[in-house]
């Protein structure tokens, strides 16, 4: 055969011309750029499982996400005014310098039943739970975007998720390219200006902004709602190897806000000082097979002084010679250490567990006898089980110690179905517990001397608050439109309220909490949004319905004396109401449309029907209904996010003046408006 | 492939044990230890594992003994065996690389021919085409000046995909760059320019990209791992068949065929990638088998 004979030619010839040798200086090498390294070189896991948001379609909850291109277009200068894009999602204002940011209505001006976390850090803070919004040391150009879970998820954020989450994503170190500086300019007295400067590198990157803030308020006359504030953000990433990263920031802002009422000598006037900080480590470990290992600690520190605090109201109402008033002054400090792992568990289970524990202190002298500290445990797992390909299973649960002699299980199952890959369907059942807060535990003050009445601490341990949420809900895609709709019912348990005239002395009302309502909260919402080449447009609608019963009856509920007054008076000021605690109606709609080649118009209608917040009692107004719509018209020059370019804009908010009321709970506020009005915005990128 | 090839070459040692009894001297060259490299050496082995066939395998830096055909694995084996006039056949190269170092190189009339370590442009389309059908913008970043990337953009052209590029160096630094591709693009398109990819820039380039919701399409395995939607690939086990099947054809002709694109090929996937950026994307198999009608 042929090609015997051809080898042994070719064999032969070999032999006779002997050996090749090549000394190893010879080794010519190839030009680095067109070697075969490009296709054979290892690369590190980056967008590791832990780095993977799970899509809507796959998500246990319903999630809404409001990102950078929304927030502009929305033209909102505050981070609680974004809360507008949520469906089901109360925004109010205790004046323009405190923002309420609720869902399943408020029970008052301090929201205390969701987790809010900024790059996972909490920032629901003691003594009284909730946020202040205005006062977080973040700016509102800063922020990558934000997820709202609406429903308990305590299984994946932890404690007090309660009605849901508000998830804060801040820029990425390793986004910056291009130095920005930044003012808006309006009536109200709006006056902010900020600097954004930041610089990738291959293994180090930082973020630094710095800036200040103010507004004059919306009803400076009748309320004393400005407020300023300076702040600063540093995000630094350093990557020592490609298994490793290390993400460090810091972050502080100092704020003055006006507090007081006209006509309200007990609420005088006067400049409420406050100065946060915090720093944040995180170690973040990718192991050779892609789980990943986080470990954060932070720690978080907030002063507030209020040099003019009424803390005798009788005598402050009374006197002409300014007595009664004193320092009002707390330090909130809040240290926490959480491990993380993400693990993948053969080809269809996906785990995150782990744990963490949390230090509280506060020292608030007018309203505890002692300073308060608080340690957190929190043990935490959750899978993500691919069931089939078209079937998921989210199943997890949390257990938590308050340090307060409170322990918790929350679990949680989801059950994600997609019909065909565009449709999903999905039905959870998730639940969640809301510790007393430590002013609902320790409270301790005299009548008139810090609120209105005395308050004393339970004599019966509280209970931890208890949801659980049913829920099903739909993910869908057609073409350019996307849509997000649920119904769900909502059962919560041992609501914690003022047990009023505890001790049934009517000379002296002494107030205390207890746990006394139950809630069920059912309704509907639907998210909407379609994009097209030049534009793309959102839109959300919720329907709420909410009704209360007692769980269990305040302490003089049959007191002979008072009982039946205390029945009426909770009949009347809680229960009749607690169906407007939700408006019915609720939504809103964010369109943005790209004109001509530098024009970017966009308009936001947010629509609310009338809501109650629930310490504003029978003898007040509710909120009127809210059709307010907002007009943004940008111009852009020069190159996109590129030195030299930029933008400017104006923003009308409120502009056709619909005159909807805002939050009241006493005579002077129960009328004021949000009046229109108009702010210039001017952006420059070096 | 691997039912083609396997009775081939036992039919051809076969053959070979019966008429002729010297054995075919085979030198596999490799540019480097481990990783893919030795990958195919073992693999090779596999494929002509018989006493009619005698395969040493050593470094390039050592001195080459001799042999009927040498199989030089990466460029720095293939420099090295391009100076020489012997039958050699290169394998795990890139085209560009190889063709720019023949040209360099004085040619002696011996066979020389290769298996590269591309796909041909039409693969990739077709990939792109099965995986994500609905593009119509596609970006493609690069240092070096890609000698296929107008062939590239008619092809996609021809579909109604549009290409954008930009050029990374000192006028645009990577990250201006990237920004600027990912804010027209649907898809980022890996080309091999390991100046752009590389591990010190994967992690901000893929960060990037999923932050903007653009999925890339990968070159290697590796760049599926590492957080690409997909990649058409070919491995070290394939190319060494295609090369046992080369070398079968020169000990039958004593030629050997003009370079080669890989005949077989592997798809991969990141379903993890494709479902956290909901894309609806067909399995692996799903994409190869796609890929296969259209060739």
């Amino acid at each position: 055969m042929s090609h015997g004979f051809a080898v042994v030619k070719r064999g032969v010839i070999a032999l006779l011309c002997g050996s090749i040798c090549l000394a190893p200086n010879e080794v010519v090498a190839a030009d680095e750029a067109l070697s075969e390294q490009a296709y054979l070189q290892d690369l590190p896991v980056i967008l590791s499982a832990s780095r993977l948001s799970q899509p809507l379609s796959e998500a246990p909850n319903a999630v809404t996400v409001i990102d950078r291109q929304m927030i502009k277009a929305s033209g909102f200068r505050t981070i609680a005014d974004l809360f507008r894009l949520v469906p089901g999602m109360y925004v109010g204002n205790a004046g323009a310098n405190f923002p309420i940011v609720s869902l399943n209505g408020v029970t008052d001006q301090y929201s205390r039943r969701m987790q809010v976390l900024v790059d996972g850090r909490s920032v629901y803070l003691p003594p009284l739970g909730g946020v202040d919004w205005l006062d977080l040391p973040l700016l509102i150009e800063d922020i990558e975007r934000i997820e709202v879970v609406r429903g308990p998820a305590a299984a994946s954020h932890g404690s007090n998720s309660f009605y849901g989450v508000i998830n804060i994503i801040t820029r990425d170190a390793a986004s910056m390219n291009v130095n920005t500086v930044s003012a808006n300019k309006g009536e109200m007295g709006i006056s902010d200006v900020s600097a954004h400067l930041g610089k990738a590198g291959n293994d180090f990157d930082y973020r630094l902004s710095f800036g200040y803030r103010s507004d004059g308020g919306d009803n400076p006359q009748i309320l004393n709602d400005t407020s300023s504030n300076r702040l600063l953000n540093l995000r630094t990433a350093y990557r020592p190897d490609t298994d490793n990263s290390i993400d460090f920031q810091f972050g502080m802002n100092d704020g003055v806000y006006g507090m007081g009422t006209a006509g309200r000598p007990e609420d005088a006037f006067r400049n409420v000082l406050t100065t946060n900080d915090f720093q944040q480590l995180g170690w973040t470990h990718t192991w050779y097979n892609g789980d990943e290992t986080k470990l954060t600690y932070n720690r978080t520190a907030r002063d507030f002084t209020d040099p003019y605090k009424c803390i005798d109201i009788p005598l402050c109402k009374s006197s002409l010679s300014l007595q009664g008033f004193g320092q009002d002054a707390a330090t909130i400090q809040r240290q926490d250490t959480e491990l993380q792992n993400t693990t993948q568990l053969g080809n269809y289970n996906r785990a995150v567990w782990g744990g963490g524990v949390r230090y509280d202190y506060v020292d608030q002298p007018l309203i505890f006898t002692s300073p308060i500290t608080l340690r957190e445990t929190r043990l935490f797992a959750h899978d993500e089980w691919r069931m089939t390909e078209s079937a998921l299973m989210n199943v997890g649960g949390m257990y938590e110690d308050d340090g307060a002699g409170h322990k918790s299980t929350s679990p949680r199952i989801a059950m994600n179905y997609h019909l065909v890959p565009q449709h999903t369907l999905r039905a959870s059942v998730s639940s969640a517990t809301r510790n007393p807060m430590m002013a609902e535990m320790y409270m301790n003050t005299a009548h008139g001397a810090y609120w209105t009445n005395a308050y004393a601490p339970p004599a019966n341990d509280l209970r931890p608050e208890k949801i659980l949420s049913k829920e099903i809900g739909y993910v869908g895609q057609f073409d350019a439109v996307t849509m997000d709709a649920r119904v769900y019912y909502d059962k919560v348990q041992d609501i914690i309220m003022l047990d009023a005239y505890v001790d049934g002395n009517l000379s002296n009302r002494t107030d205390s909490f207890k746990n006394l309502f139950d809630a069920t909260y059912k309704g509907l919402d639907v998210s909407v949004k379609y994009h097209w080449e030049s534009g793309n447009v959102t839109a959300n609608y919720s329907r709420q319905q909410a009704s209360c019963a007692f769980s269990s009856y305040p302490t003089q509920y049959f007191n002979p004396v008072i009982g039946p007054t205390l029945a009426q008076a909770y009949q009347t000021d809680y229960l009749n109401l607690c169906s407007q605690s939700v408006p019915t109606n609720g939504g809103s709609m964010l369109l943005s449309q790209q004109l001509f080649e530098s024009f970017q118009y966009s308009v936001g209608y947010y629509l609310r029907s009338q809501v109650r917040v629930t310490d504003v009692t029978s003898g007040f107004p509710p909120e009127s209904q809210m059709r307010r719509v907002d007009m943004r018209l940008a111009r852009t020059f020069g190159q996109k996010e590129k030195p030299g370019g930029g933008e400017l804009a104006v923003v009308v908010q409120n502009a056709f003046q619909d005159n909807y009321t805002g939050y009241g709970n006493v005579p002077q506020r129960m009328d004021l408006l949000f009046n229109r009005r108009a702010y210039f915005t001017a952006t420059l990128n070096f | 492939m691997r039912r083609i090839v396997f009775p081939a070459v036992a039919l051809l040692l076969v053959c070979i044990s019966t008429v002729q009894a010297d054995p075919l001297h085979v030198t596999v060259v490799l540019s480097d230890e481990g990783g893919a490299y030795q990958t195919f050496s073992d693999s090779l082995r596999s494929q002509l594992q018989t006493d009619r066939v005698v395969l040493n395998v050593q470094r390039a830096s050592q001195t080459l003994g001799q042999s009927d055909i040498y199989v030089a694995v990466g460029m720095n084996a293939t420099a090295v065996l391009s100076s020489r006039d012997v039958p050699t056949l290169s394998v795990l190269v890139p085209q560009a690389g190889y063709e720019q170092l023949l040209k360099t190189s004085a040619q002696h009339g011996k066979p020389h021919s290769a298996v590269f370590l591309d796909q041909p442009l039409q693969r990739q389309v077709a990939l792109l085409l099965a995986a994500l059908p609905a593009t119509r913008q596609v970006g493609v970043l690069y240092e070096v000046p890609q000698p296929e990337l107008q062939s590239l953009r008619r092809l996609l052209a021809d579909k109604g995909i549009h290409l954008h590029d930009r050029i990374v160096g000192k006028a645009q630094s990577l990250n201006d760059a990237l920004e600027s591709i990912l804010n027209e693009s649907e898809v980022l398109f890996v080309l091999p320019d390991s100046e752009v990819y590389n591990g010190g820039t994967i992690r901000n380039i893929l960060l990037t990209a999923y932050r903007k919701q653009v999925p890339l399409v990968g070159i290697s395995q590796a760049y599926v791992k590492a957080g690409a939607l997909c990649a058409v690939f070919t491995t070290p086990e394939q190319v060494a068949r295609q090369a046992a099947g080369l070398i079968e054809r020169y000990a039958e002709s004593g030629k050997l065929p003009a370079p080669q694109y890989p005949s077989d090929f592997e798809v991969s996937v990141n379903k993890q990638v494709a479902r956290s950026l909901e894309i609806h994307i067909k399995d692996a198999d799903q994409l190869r088998d796609a890929i296969r009608r259209t060739q």
